[in-house]
């Protein structure tokens, strides 16, 4: 068989190394923005610098918390996968409330039979490969698994 | 002085059973299961690698610290921080590397996503550690952990850096062709060690190392799959372990001046537990010394990782001032003896939630089948491997 590691490769031309590499830390860290006068938070970051809410020009970045509760859950198992995550089905897409009440779509990971991922799940952050850039290199990013702390093993 | 300051670790979820292997390849006789102590073996996601494992034990490791990165408004300070006196890290961007005098990020593995670019580099930025924290990749098979942890001594004993973050992190699990007898065996797992000048919970004893060019396990350039050298094609080969082993061990005890008497417990090479069991055998230990902290039955062999794992679940339960000695085995790599000596902070230090035993505990059993898909062994045709199919 072969050597290499059959993983795909995303053939999308948008999806360039440099596109990658400027949202590295919005993928690792949850990295989002804030705005320096109201305190309003965003993810993903602003492009600009103006807070739709107050108006102010003050925004900078913010690392978002890695904990959280899951408000919204979708069970991807239609058979008909998006690009990019054909190997990872199905799919738990969620709506995680972090801890600092900024809302980001994710997918949930490592679920295990008769484990059930619905609203008001405590899941937290951790890093997993997304997929790969066009060059093939891998591209990293969060995931939520169940955070099981404090609690012995199972949900 | 150096010491560990606070410890993570991470083992994948998913695990396989010795008998499901068995059961498609049938190349092994039920009574090897046992010989071998083959149970259950890590697999890993088709989303995880080293480096996913390498973060999770690390920021398990910062958090326990007391440093998470996050601007997340809450009250760090983690038990292992208090004992220690160290104050809760809540700075923005790169917080943790600042507050707790990060200057290196070492990776030690056998198992890099990558064949050039340092993957400690990811490691670092997923941590938010900055820019100017040294980062480096340290490869030495299945030593790649102690190797990487005595260069990362150095620079902290020579004033180089004031703390550094050792993370051992290994997936032999991807890189074991089915149908090899290692496959009943290579797992995969992760450990993080902040290490500094303080002793810690665990202060550093010294270090004696035995090394020389032997074909034992390898990967040539560009290959993804290990192979068994000296002709033992396939099989579980323990060529070098005694070659290594045996002087390395007689030395530390030489220039340490101790006994195998003087340490309540060992961390020993368990790539299957007759490893084990030849160590503690040539090497005069005592059975209640070695095989209770012997992991390979419940996660197989974790590759560098293994023997950081077996300590860290040491570290879990062990006593204050206790000596433990480590004996790290690397194919073609040789063997470092090193040991530690816990620190009266181990008891209020300690963690009591993720230890080594309750991420074991936590599993999810798979099929040989579904092992095969998740760590990227089954042939697939050039068309599936981009997204246009």
């Amino acid at each position: 068989m072969s050597q290499e590691f059959p993983e795909a490769i995303v053939r999308l031309d948008t999806f360039s190394s440099a596109v990658w590499y400027r949202g590295k830390r919005g993928r690792y860290l949850i990295e989002g923005s804030k705005c320096g006068n109201c305190g309003e938070l965003f993810f993903p970051p602003r492009a600009g610098l103006l807070c739709p809410a107050c108006l102010e020009r003050k925004m900078e970045p913010h690392r978002c918390a890695e904990g959280g509760v899951v408000v919204a859950q979708a069970l991807d198992d239609m058979g008909f996968p998006a690009w990019g995550y054909g190997d990872d089905l199905p799919r738990h897409m969620v709506v995680v409330r972090l801890d600092d009440n900024v809302h980001v779509m994710g997918d949930v990971v490592d679920v295990g039979p008769g484990e059930e991922v619905a609203a008001g799940l405590r899941v937290r952050a951790v890093l997993r490969k997304h997929r790969r850039e066009d060059t093939g290199a891998w591209a990293y990013g969060f995931r939520f698994v169940r955070d099981t702390k404090g609690e012995k093993g199972g949900s | 002085m150096s010491g560990i300051i606070a410890y993570g670790n991470a083992i994948p979820r998913r695990r396989i059973e010795g008998t499901a292997i068995r059961a498609v390849w049938g190349n092994l006789a039920e009574s090897f299961l046992d010989m071998l102590s083959i149970g259950e073996r890590a697999v890993l996601g088709s989303d995880e690698d080293t480096l996913t494992l390498a973060v999770s034990a690390a920021r398990s490791c910062l958090e326990r610290a007391g440093a998470s990165g996050t601007d997340c408004a809450k009250a760090l300070g983690s038990g292992a921080a208090k004992a220690l006196g160290i104050s809760a890290a809540k700075a923005l961007g790169s917080g943790a590397a600042k507050a707790l005098g990060i200057g290196a990020v070492v990776l030690g593995t056998a198992t890099s996503p990558y064949a050039s670019k340092a993957a400690a580099n990811v490691l670092k930025d997923a941590l938010d550690l900055g820019a100017e924290v040294l980062a480096c990749d340290v490869q030495c098979a299945e030593k790649s952990g102690s190797t990487a942890l005595i260069l990362a001594r150095g620079l902290i004993e020579s004033g180089a850096v004031a703390r550094a973050l050792v993370v051992v992190a290994d997936t032999p699990n991807r890189h074991t062709p089915p149908g090899n007898v290692t496959e009943y065996v290579a797992g995969a797992g992760a450990v993080a060690f902040l290490i500094g000048k303080e002793a810690g919970l665990a202060e550093f004893g010294p270090w004696k190392t035995h090394s020389w060019d032997q074909n034992d396990y390898f990967r040539l350039e560009g290959e993804r799959f290990v192979r068994s050298g000296a002709g033992f094609y396939g099989w579980v080969a323990n060529w070098g372990l005694l070659d290594h082993v045996v002087p390395a061990v007689a030395s530390f005890f030489e220039a340490t001046a101790t006994a195998p008497a003087d340490y309540s417990k060992f961390v020993v090479p368990q790539k299957t537990g007759i490893r084990a069991l030849m160590t503690m055998g040539k090497c005069g230990l005592d059975m209640m010394q070695v095989l209770p902290y012997v992991l390979t039955q419940m996660i197989g062999d974790a590759g560098a990782a293994q023997s950081f794992l077996s300590l860290a679940h040491i570290l879990d339960w062990a006593e204050p001032d206790e000596r433990i000695g480590i004996v790290d085995y690397g194919s073609g790599a040789g063997c470092d003896v090193w040991s530690v000596r816990t620190t009266q902070a181990l008891a209020a230090g300690r963690p009591e939630t993720d230890r080594v035993l309750d991420q074991i505990d936590d599993k999810i059993l798979v099929d040989y089948a579904a092992m095969l898909k998740l760590e990227q062994k089954m042939l697939r045709p050039a068309d599936q491997l981009s997204n246009f199919y």
